[in-house]
């Protein structure tokens, strides 16, 4: 039928979206502003780092791991894009994609390894790595920090750059990604088996998937994205020092689960992991909005989580007691 | 850059001033200026005002900036210093303890030891050279503010966080200066960004979707100013509302001349290097720095020609002087 059923988009997508806009349209009851091109424009601009990283762990999250090591290497990703920059004055916008990625993949490859191949807990390595990472982002920095005046203009110019008035770049490449990714996870064997080993990772080894290629490539994308994410800070904030990013990784675990992506694998999809980075920043730009404190925003974010997954548990046992009432009729 | 830009606290001096020992006025001046971080922009201004100072006075300086921003990489560069026979330390403290043992066997030896920008423990030096008064600081924000929006109007204020106590401070000078002698200016709202880009751009944001009236939003954050100039020029409040706070000029360049309406304002950094060699002549010439004394600067002293040793916070201390307003102007003049 139309392209949302073809994208494995469920009824739990839907609802999450009606609450969006629920949410949405409550704060623009109380202030206006908050509905105007520049607010949708904000909203979206300020959703893009998340998202992009949002998506970047969608797979992962779906196959039962996790991977909380994504926060430094935007850090590090945004750092030393910054530094070529500055090294480089000729550097243009795309330079700066090709050195995020490349750093995002490297990270990837040793966190793909160490998970897929030496089968050791994705939650233990990619803490350490979280670690590593950071730790390398203050050795490399020495304390030096970029502002504007060191980046390429096209690339603060990239970053302003809004379409239709309220697109934002940055969240065009959101759009193109989720999309890309949805298709994927659907319709290609290698995203397909993505669920079937979240959904029981013993069995999925049993029948011979390719365990090891699928868990280490998710790894490799969840990199990518991250140190894309890197690029995306840059040209948001056009600052960076050595603790940018600094513990916001759990901020995107939640943004995911609360997108409807169940932490027990298996279930789950990139479209809602982008609702859920929008329902987010939403309600925290709404609470700004309405004067309420930014110390608001972590026990708002906890209270969603809880929300979210209470709302998994619910579904989780409504369909089993379906499905076991089915097969008792069908035994019947 | 936040650490370079966070006071320290200032301790009691008096104690082991050893300068009056060896105060020969006919020896030569021969400094070792030492940072916190050889390489960044900052400290460089900073040389620049050593530099400019022990030309006047033919002294021999040096710049001894160490590599990596560890009190260790100090210790090193101190006992260098004082093996290569400099008899005056000039030193912004990483930190202050770990310094004091090394900074005291330099003072044992006749090295005369002053600290500028942050300071260690009273007995590792002379004198500490303290950045602007918060006093200063607050009414170069209120002039400041005053100023962008046209001296009436509602400005909001973005801090880090409530209970942070140098951003308080500046804050409640800034508003007695506002009632004082701007009382046309009224501040609506003040809000928190943590310093963090992130929270900092979305409470901008909230801000001015808040108060829509608002006319300037004063950020004494080096994060907030940058975040929420960097927001309004990316948005349809670009010149409409202003930006200013405290920042270093490079980190605000871009928005202060970009239309923004954006200004900064923090001490000047190549005349704070200047001051600390003359403090420091003053020490190593036999000098009074007990609260109350009067110390000398030089001629080419962008500030005021002579300074009073004050009680700090917590200690005696020189200060600099009030700030210095970063506008499209002058900026261009100013690099660190």
């Amino acid at each position: 039928m139309n392209l949302f059923s073809k994208l494995k988009i469920s009824s739990r997508e839907a609802s999450l979206a009606v609450i969006l806009f629920i949410t949405i349209g409550v704060t623009g009851l109380i202030n206006p502003r908050f509905l105007t091109g520049d607010g949708t424009k904000d909203l979206l601009t300020s959703t893009s780092v998340v998202a992009i990283l949002a998506i970047g762990i969608t797979p992962i999250v779906v196959m039962r791991h996790i991977d909380i090591s994504i926060a430094s290497t935007v850090g590090l990703s945004a750092w030393v894009i910054a530094d070529f920059c500055k090294k480089n004055p000729d550097f243009i916008w795309w330079q700066c994609f090709v050195i995020g990625a490349i750093i995002g993949l490297a990270v990837g490859v040793l966190n793909g390894l160490l998970v897929a191949g030496l089968r050791l807990p994705s939650l233990v390595v990619t803490l350490g790595t979280l670690y590593i990472v950071r730790g390398a982002v203050y050795v490399v920095s020495n304390s030096i920090d970029y502002n504007a005046q060191e980046m390429p203009p096209s690339l603060l110019a990239l970053g302003q750059k809004v379409y239709f008035g309220i697109l934002p770049f940055t969240f065009l490449l959101v759009i193109i990604a989720v999309l890309a990714t949805a298709f994927f996870m659907k319709y290609t064997k290698s995203g397909r088996d993505a669920y079937a080993i979240g959904s029981n990772p013993p069995a999925a080894d049993l029948v011979g998937l390719k365990v090891f290629r699928r868990t280490f490539l998710a790894f490799v994308f969840s990199g990518f994205m991250a140190g894309v994410a890197g690029v995306f800070y840059l040209m948001r904030f056009a600052q960076v020092d050595s603790t940018a990013f600094y513990g916001q990784e759990l901020a995107v675990v939640a943004a995911v689960v609360i997108g409807g992506v169940t932490i027990m694998g298996g279930s789950g999809t990139v479209v809602g992991a982008v609702i859920g980075a929008l329902l987010v920043q939403t309600i925290q730009g709404g609470l700004a909005a309405l004067g309420v404190d930014a110390f608001w925003k972590p026990a708002i974010n906890g209270l969603l989580l809880i929300i979210a997954i209470f709302a998994d548990r619910r579904i989780a046992v409504s369909s089993e007691k379906r499905l076991l009432a089915q097969r008792i009729r069908e035994r019947v | 850059m936040k650490k370079v830009l966070s006071v320290l606290a200032a301790a009691v001096l008096l104690a082991g001033c050893s300068s009056s020992s060896d105060g020969d006025s006919g020896e030569a001046l021969k400094i070792a200026h030492i940072p916190k971080l050889g390489t960044i922009g900052y400290f460089q201004a900073a040389d620049k005002g050593v530099q400019r100072a022990c030309a006047e006075l033919g002294a021999e300086c040096a710049y001894k900036g160490p590599t990596e921003i560890t009190a260790a990489a100090q210790v090193k560069e101190i006992q260098a210093a004082v093996q290569a026979g400099y008899n005056v330390l000039i030193v912004a403290a990483n930190d202050k303890d770990a310094l004091v043992p090394a900074l005291k066997d330099a003072m044992a030896k006749g090295v005369t030891v002053v600290t500028y920008d942050s300071d260690v423990a009273q007995d590792g030096r002379s004198v500490f050279v303290n950045q602007a008064s918060s006093e200063g600081i607050g009414q170069a924000l209120a002039k400041s503010a005053s100023d962008l929006a046209g001296g009436a109007g509602d400005i909001a204020i973005l801090s880090t966080t409530p209970d942070a106590t140098n951003q308080n401070v500046w804050i409640d000078f800034m508003k007695k200066e506002l009632a004082a002698n701007y009382p046309n200016i009224k501040v609506v709202a003040t809000a928190y960004g943590l310093d963090k880009p992130e929270e900092s751009t979305t409470e901008t944001q909230g801000l001015i979707q808040k108060y829509p009236k608002i006319k300037a939003i004063v950020a004494p954050t080096s994060v907030g100013i940058v975040a929420a100039a960097k927001y309004v020029s990316g948005s349809a409040s670009k010149g409409k509302v202003a930006v200013t706070g405290l920042g270093l000029p490079n980190d605000m360049k871009t928005y202060i001349k970009d239309g923004s309406n954006a200004q900064a304002s923090l001490w000047d950094v190549e005349n704070f290097g200047y001051v600390s060699v003359y403090v420091a002549k003053h020490v190593r010439g036999g000098g009074d720095v007990a609260v109350g004394a009067k110390v000398p600067s030089g001629p080419g002293d962008k500030g005021d020609a002579e300074r009073t040793v004050t009680a700090g916070a917590v200690g005696n201390e020189i200060i600099l002087g009030p700030a210095t307003v970063f506008t499209k102007d002058n900026v261009d003049e100013y690099d660190f």
